[in-house]
C-alpha cells in the first residue's frame, strides 16, 4: 500500500502543488515561520531550522496529497476498506515522511551538543503533536469539505480547533528555540510552567482534533457520496 | 452483464429522487439511456460506477453486486464520462499508468495503440487537449482495460463526424464475441437507431420503459390526420396527442391487430418520437 501512495505521491505532485496555491492559510502559517525564521537567524539559533522545515513539509504534504481524493480514484476498482486503508496509510506516511527528515537532522545537532537529550525528546514531542495535528485538517473529500466541518462542530467548528492548534504549535516552536541552550535543570521554574502549559494545551487540542476528527475524516474517503 | 433491481436514491440538496429502477442489459449488446435534462441519466450512470451508494436496491455487474463485491465489478468496468476526470498536468500516457495500475487487466501497449489509433500523441499533458480528445482518452484508457461492460455517458456530441464513424464501429466490434455489453446515455437518439439494442427512458427519475428497440418500435404508432380526427382515438392508447393548425400528432401504443382510420397517416416512430410525446405528456405515469 506505501508502494502505491507513493507511486501516487510521484505522479501526481505537479496538480498537488495547485492545492497549495488555492489554501490561504498555508500563507499565514508560512508568513509566522518566516518571523521566527528570521529572529533565529539573527540570534544564531540555526536548530530552528531542523525544528521548522520538518513542520512545514509535513504540512505541505498534507496540503497537497490531503484535503480530497479526485473522483477517478473512487471509480479504481477499490473497496471501501481498500480505501480506508489508502487513506490511513497515506496519513502515516504524511507523518513518517518529514519525521524521518526531523529525526536525521536534530540527532546530527544533539551529537553536536546544540541541546541536550532533554530538549531533544520535547522537540520531538512538538514536532509530534504538530505533525498528526496538520495532517488531520487534510484529510477529508472536497465533495464533503463542508459537511464535514459543519456535521461535527467543536468549540464553534472544525476551523476553530484547527486555527488555535496552529496557533499552539507556532508558539510551542518559539518557546523551544529561545530554550535550546539550556537543559531542563537550567531553566527557570516560570520557563518549565511555560513549556508545561503549551505542551498540554498542544496536546489537549491534539487529542480532541484525533478523537473528533481523525477518524471521521477517514470514513469520508471511504465513499465519493 | 448488468442488473438493476429496484434501485432507488434520494438527493435532499438537489430535491431528487431516483425511484424503483430495474433493468438488465443481457451480454452482446448495447443499450441506449435516454431521457431528457435532469431525467437521472447520470445519476444512475454513478450509481452503477459505485460513486453513490444507492438508497435502496442492488447493482450487479457481470454477477457482482456493486455494493459488496466492489473491486470485481469496478473492475469490469470502462468509463467515459463528459467532466475532466484526469491529472490534466500528467501525460496521457502517465495518466494512464497511474490509475491503470489498479486495474487486473490494464495493458500499456493496448492503449498505445488505441491512442494511435484515435490520432492522440501520448506524450502530450492532458491539459493540451480539446474536449473532444479528453473525450478520446477516456475512451481509449477505458478500452485498455478489456472490461466486460462500457459506461458511456454522453460522450458522442463532442466527437467529430470521422470519429463518431469509428466510435460506432469499435463499440460493434466490442459486443460482437457477446461476452461485452454497452450502455450509451445519449441525447442523440440518432446514434441508437444505428447501433441500440435496447433502450432505457428515464423521465424525472422513474423509468419509463427498458426493452429492445424493435419491440418498442412496434409498440408505438405515429399517427397525424387532421385535428378533429383526434376524438376517434382510442383515449387507453393515446400516450400524448399535439394539435398545430388543424393538424394534430398523436402517439399511441399499439398492438399488431389495431388497426387506425384510413384517413390518419400511421407510421413507425422514432425513438425520439416516442421521447418527445412522452415528455410532452406525464400520462405514462
Amino acid at each position: 500500500m506505501y508502494k502505491l501512495i507513493l507511486q501516487d505521491y510521484r505522479s501526481h505532485w505537479r496538480s498537488s502543488l495547485r492545492k497549495l496555491y488555492d489554501n490561504s492559510t498555508i500563507c499565514f502559517v508560512w508568513f509566522f515561520y518566516a518571523i521566527i525564521g528570521i529572529d533565529s537567524y539573527e540570534n544564531n539559533k540555526l536548530s530552528y531550522a531542523f525544528l521548522a522545515f520538518p513542520c512545514l513539509i509535513t504540512y505541505i504534504l498534507g496540503r497537497m496529497y490531503g484535503g480530497y481524493m479526485n473522483k477517478t480514484f473512487f471509480l479504481c476498482p477499490l473497496d471501501a476498506n481498500a480505501r480506508r486503508q489508502y487513506a490511513i496509510h497515506s496519513f502515516r506516511l504524511r507523518i513518517i515522511i518529514p519525521s524521518i527528515l526531523f529525526l536525521i537532522g536534530n540527532i546530527i545537532l544533539l551529537f553536536m551538543d546544540i541541546f541536550s537529550m532533554e530538549i531533544l525528546l520535547i522537540r520531538l514531542i512538538v514536532y509530534g503533536f504538530t505533525a498528526v495535528s496538520v495532517n488531520i485538517y487534510c484529510q477529508p473529500t472536497a465533495t464533503d469539505n463542508i459537511y464535514s466541518t459543519n456535521r461535527y462542530p467543536f468549540v464553534g467548528n472544525f476551523e476553530t480547533l484547527n486555527t488555535y492548534s496552529n496557533a499552539i504549535n507556532v508558539i510551542n516552536i518559539i518557546i523551544l528555540i529561545h530554550i535550546e541552550e539550556y537543559s531542563i535543570v537550567e531553566l527557570h521554574p516560570l520557563e518549565l510552567a511555560l513549556i508545561g502549559i503549551f505542551m498540554t494545551l498542544q496536546l489537549v487540542a491534539t487529542i480532541s482534533k484525533v478523537k473528533h476528527f481523525y477518524w471521521q475524516s477517514i470514513v469520508l474517503m471511504e465513499f465519493y457520496k | 452483464m448488468i442488473k438493476l433491481e429496484n434501485i432507488s436514491k434520494h438527493f435532499d440538496e438537489f430535491n431528487f429522487t431516483l425511484s424503483n429502477i430495474s433493468f438488465s442489459i443481457p451480454k452482446g449488446y448495447i443499450c441506449g439511456l435516454i431521457g431528457e435534462n435532469g431525467a437521472g441519466k447520470s445519476t444512475l450512470i454513478h450509481l452503477m460506477l459505485g460513486l453513490y451508494r444507492p438508497s435502496k436496491g442492488d447493482i450487479y455487474i457481470n454477477g457482482h453486486n456493486i455494493s459488496t463485491d466492489e473491486i470485481k465489478a469496478k473492475d469490469d468496468i470502462g468509463y467515459v464520462l463528459s467532466e475532466e476526470l484526469f491529472d490534466p498536468y500528467l501525460t496521457l500516457l502517465a495518466n494512464a499508468d497511474s490509475y491503470g495500475k489498479y486495474y487486473s487487466r490494464y495493458n500499456r501497449k493496448s492503449f498505445i495503440e488505441y491512442c494511435n489509433r484515435f490520432e492522440l500523441d501520448c506524450k502530450k499533458k492532458l491539459k493540451t487537449l480539446s474536449k473532444g480528445q479528453k473525450l478520446k482518452f477516456q475512451f481509449a484508457f477505458a478500452l485498455s482495460h478489456s472490461p466486460g461492460l462500457l459506461l458511456l455517458d454522453e460522450p458522442t456530441a463532442n466527437f467529430d463526424p470521422n470519429f463518431r464513424k469509428e466510435f460506432f464501429s469499435i463499440l460493434t466490434d466490442f459486443i460482437s464475441d457477446g461476452e461485452h455489453s454497452v450502455l450509451l446515455a445519449t441525447h442523440l437518439t440518432s446514434d441508437l437507431e444505428i447501433i441500440g439494442d435496447y433502450v432505457t427512458f428515464l423521465h424525472k427519475g422513474k423509468l419509463v420503459f427498458s426493452t429492445d428497440r424493435e419491440s418498442l418500435l412496434e409498440s408505438y404508432r405515429l399517427l397525424q390526420g387532421e385535428a378533429y380526427k383526434l376524438n376517434v382515438i382510442n383515449k387507453d392508447k393515446l400516450i400524448h396527442a399535439e394539435k398545430k393548425d388543424n393538424t394534430m400528432t398523436a402517439l399511441v401504443t399499439h398492438r399488431c391487430y389495431d388497426t387506425y382510420d384510413k384517413e390518419l397517416t400511421v407510421s413507425v416512430p422514432t425513438i425520439e418520437d416516442i421521447m418527445y410525446h412522452y415528455v410532452k405528456e406525464d400520462a405514462y405515469v
